[in-house]
């Protein structure tokens, strides 16, 4: 490096490994975080503080509680009392685990979402993923000479991509279930609340393809942010959803009640789901379009058209009163 | 083959081009700027394209739409094909080394057969054909392009400019006396002779030029006759003087360079040049780099004077049978397997700085271009050392295997300073061998895309 008019030379023998990955360039300047950041501030606050500290108390005189009165019983039977003691001790170390794992996997998600809006490198993605297959995938494309922009480009849609059309298949799946589901349904707003319930399962399978383990506390976290994304970050995507549904605005009006309920709740889900990709995702979409909403409106149709006979207003009023019964066949 | 054949392929050429399904590439640079290999890089990656991982870039590809490529025959049958498979052996061979400067005009087809992906196209056909065609030619013939649109006197002003320039006067001292005591001396019945004397003088100087590294070396069949070895037309050179040329000596002149004009470049351009309707432009900006300063700006002026050349535009269905014009424009800078990756983007910007006037004209007749960096054959294995240093391994002109440190790319067009430190760059031989087919190579994928992408849809 010292004299810029000489090459430098190294010796041959000496070990070298293949670069995988390159420097990136200083440039790289962290972008815009993705939709996972859009609703963190959303804290709870004053109240949380005061609603924890009455926690911690109330758990605290239940553990002095209990110890006085395994001391007690002690007193009373040694047997008994150690009977209970082992009680305790076993429910104690559950709860113990149990929260000791919470808060990882709580910790892993809040890491993820900051790390997603960082530009991670796709060997850091890699690792996020857990998909040996995907892996082995990377290894053949990769070029020792691209830049990080161009790997992570490349990463995104020869191999992140093919999770997207995973669970964008899952969440055709279940919407199209949900919608057939809620449509058939004589109770539409019972069974709306029994599709968000299943759509647990849902939010499960498609973390679990971005590789996120989810916790009971990391599923409320996710549901939360999942919501507050809805309500707050989703505004100027709900525009967009709009716009791409501005078409079939019109066709909604033709719909029959069933039938629209029915799309309603497949659509609730598969924003539900597309919420969740987005979160789980170990980048933000960049090069990849994301999921869109209008190809799964033709799906959620042509399944409402097979569970029901009649999808349009205009001869719903005179088969109203069959509809019912041969939907039970 | 009978006429008929031969009417019945060129009718089927227009049909073609009227349909947008034909892309002559226009593979434009200078000498040793790195045409041949280019072009072969692109047939091999276009021929093996299903058989690699290495072209991720290529949409059609990587969409496995692609049915496969294959050679043709031009045409042109006056024009000899390029020689692909002696480019590869050379390449291959037990003692590999890079195919030769090039020494005439060759041309190829290939037929890139894909099954189109959306639109009416995708509905009604299932395959579908593009034809690209390639053409190689040697860089020097290149710059006589630019004289097509210079009168005598233009040419000799320009040349009188540049032959101000240090490096340039030093070599043409002995030839530039010459003219002067020629000149005195100048009368009607010694002139045929002397012109010719004080022509091949320019010449020699023309070829010292080269033997320097200099490139705008002008008229380019005086560099490399080809054919013209020793013809009349060649007996003539720049006015170098600010004096008037001899009235004994100045129509000859005139007469012979508009010659030259008409019977020498107007074929070539008419033949080769003319119905271009895509173009890569390659820079070797690494040379030029280590070359020094006066190169350098030497260089630019050369790729100014050459884009000048070419008439770029829109093409409208008219416009594509009568007489296509350039409508996508590549500028790549070569021979990026001999810097580090991480320098790669310096290059790409470099030689965005180095063009600036002419992307300003691109961009002003809204002609879509792009600057790329990258290697037609890469050479080159990057590696890390263990205290986090780039290498390059390759081999080297005495066919050593070699290991070097990732030399020096400037952030910006090099100062008076970085100027008197220089720049070096590795000079790689390849040392492939019959089994690394596909050969590697450098973004190529990134350059076919942006220059046959959008044809391929
Ligand atoms: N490292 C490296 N060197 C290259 C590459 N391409 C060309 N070169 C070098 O540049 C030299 C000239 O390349 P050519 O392809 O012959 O250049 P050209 O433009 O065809 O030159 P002419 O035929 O003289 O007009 C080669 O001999 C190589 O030394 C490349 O991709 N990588
Ligand atoms: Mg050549």
């Amino acid at each position: 490096m010292s004299d810029p008019r000489k090459l430098t030379y190294y010796s041959v023998d000496e070990p070298a490994v293949e670069v995988s990955d390159t420097d990136s360039m200083p440039e790289q300047a962290g972008h815009e975080p993705g939709s996972g950041q859009a609703a963190a501030g959303v804290n709870s606050g004053r109240w949380g503080k005061w609603l924890a500290l009455g926690l911690v108390v109330a758990l605290t005189a239940a553990v002095i509680e209990s110890v006085l009165m395994v001391i007690e019983r002690f007193q009373q039977n040694i047997f008994l009392g150690s009977l209970w003691a082992v009680g305790f001790g076993v429910i104690a170390l559950a709860l113990l685990s149990f929260m000791v794992r919470e808060t990882w996997l709580l910790q892993k998600l809040k890491r993820r979402w900051k790390k997603q809006s960082e530009a991670p490198k796709p060997e850091q993605q890699l690792q996020l993923l857990q998909h040996p297959d995907l892996e082995h995938r990377w290894q053949q494309i990769k070029q020792p000479y691209w830049s990080a922009d161009e790997e992570r480009e490349r990463f995104e849609v020869d191999v992140l991509s093919r999770i997207d059309q995973q669970a964008t298949r899952i969440i055709s799946r279940w919407a199209a279930e949900a919608a057939a589901m809620v449509a058939v349904s004589p109770f539409a707003l019972l069974d709306m609340l029994i599709v968000m319930w299943r759509n647990q399962r849902m939010i499960s399978r498609i973390a679990e393809l971005y590789g996120v383990k989810l916790g009971y506390w990391a599923r409320v976290r996710l549901w939360r942010q999942v919501f507050a994304n809805i309500v707050y970050a989703g505004l100027s995507e709900v525009a967009v959803d709009l716009g791409a549904q501005w078409v079939s605005a019109e066709l909604l009006t033709r719909l029959s009640t069933r039938a629209g309920q029915g799309l309603g709740a497949g659509l609730l889900t598969a924003r539900l789901g597309y919420q969740v990709i987005e979160l789980c995702r170990p980048m933000p979409f960049e090069k990849v379009k994301k999921p869109g909403y209008l190809k799964l409106q033709k799906d959620l149709l042509s399944q409402l058209k097979s569970v029901l006979p009649f999808v349009y207003k205009s001869r719903q009023t005179k088969a109203a009163a069959t509809s019912e019964q041969e939907v039970e066949n | 083959m009978s006429r008929f054949q031969k009417l019945q392929h060129q009718t089927r050429d227009v049909i073609h081009r009227g349909f947008d399904r034909h892309i002559r590439l226009a593979v434009t640079g200078l000498s040793g700027a790195g045409k041949t290999a280019l072009i072969t890089g692109i047939l091999e990656q276009l021929l093996y394209a299903n058989e690699t991982q290495q072209l991720p870039y290529f949409k059609v590809k990587q969409q496995q739409r692609l049915n496969g490529c294959r050679l043709h025959t031009s045409s042109n049958w006056q024009v000899s094909r390029f020689d692909y498979e002696g480019a590869i052996d050379c390449l291959t061979t037990d003692v590999p080394r890079w195919p030769q400067s090039t020494r005439d005009v060759s041309e190829i087809r290939v037929e890139i057969k894909y099954k189109p992906h959306r639109g009416l196209a995708g509905r009604v056909l299932d395959t579908r054909k593009l034809t690209l065609d390639l053409i190689d030619y040697p860089g020097e013939w290149l710059l006589d392009l630019p004289l097509l649109q210079l009168s005598y006197d233009e040419w000799s002003q320009q040349q009188q400019r540049l032959l101000k320039a240090e490096l340039r006067h030093k070599l043409a001292e002995s030839w530039l006396t010459k003219v002067q005591t020629a000149a005195n001396a100048a009368s009607e019945d010694k002139a045929e002779q002397q012109l010719r004397e004080l022509a091949s003088g320019y010449r020699t100087f023309l070829r010292q030029c080269r033997e320097q590294k200099l490139l705008l070396l002008q008229p380019g069949r005086m560099v490399l006759p080809g054919e013209l070895e020793g013809a009349p037309a060649l007996e003539f050179f720049p006015w170098p003087l600010s004096q008037a040329i001899p009235d004994a000596w100045a129509k000859r002149l005139r007469e012979k360079y508009r010659y030259y004009q008409q019977h020498v470049v107007t074929p070539f351009y008419q033949k080769y040049f003319k119905h271009f309707n895509r173009q890569v432009v390659l820079v070797d900006v690494l040379q030029a780099l280590q070359n020094g300063e006066h190169h350098f700006a030497e260089l630019q002026l050369a790729i100014n004077e050459l884009m000048k050349s070419f008439s770029y535009g829109n093409n409208s269905l008219l416009k594509r049978l009568m007489s296509p014009v350039i409508d996508k424009v590549a500028l790549v800078a070569t021979k990026a397997d001999s810097i580090a990756p991480q320098d790669h983007q310096k290059l790409t910007e470099l030689l965005r700085v180095m063009t600036q006037k002419q992307r300003q004209e691109l961009q002003f007749d809204q002609i879509p271009h792009q600057v790329f960096s990258v290697a037609g054959i890469a050479t080159s294995q990057i590696k890390k050392l263990s205290n986090g240093t780039t290498v390059l391994d390759g081999i080297n002109e005495n066919r050593e295997f070699v290991r070097v440190g990732a030399p020096e790319v400037p952030n910006a067009i090099p100062t008076a300073a970085d100027w008197q430190q220089g720049y070096i760059y590795p000079q790689f031989y390849p040392g492939f061998t019959a089994q690394n087919s596909p050969l590697p190579h450098i973004r190529l994928d990134q350059l076919l895309e942006y220059v046959l992408g959008d044809k391929l849809k």
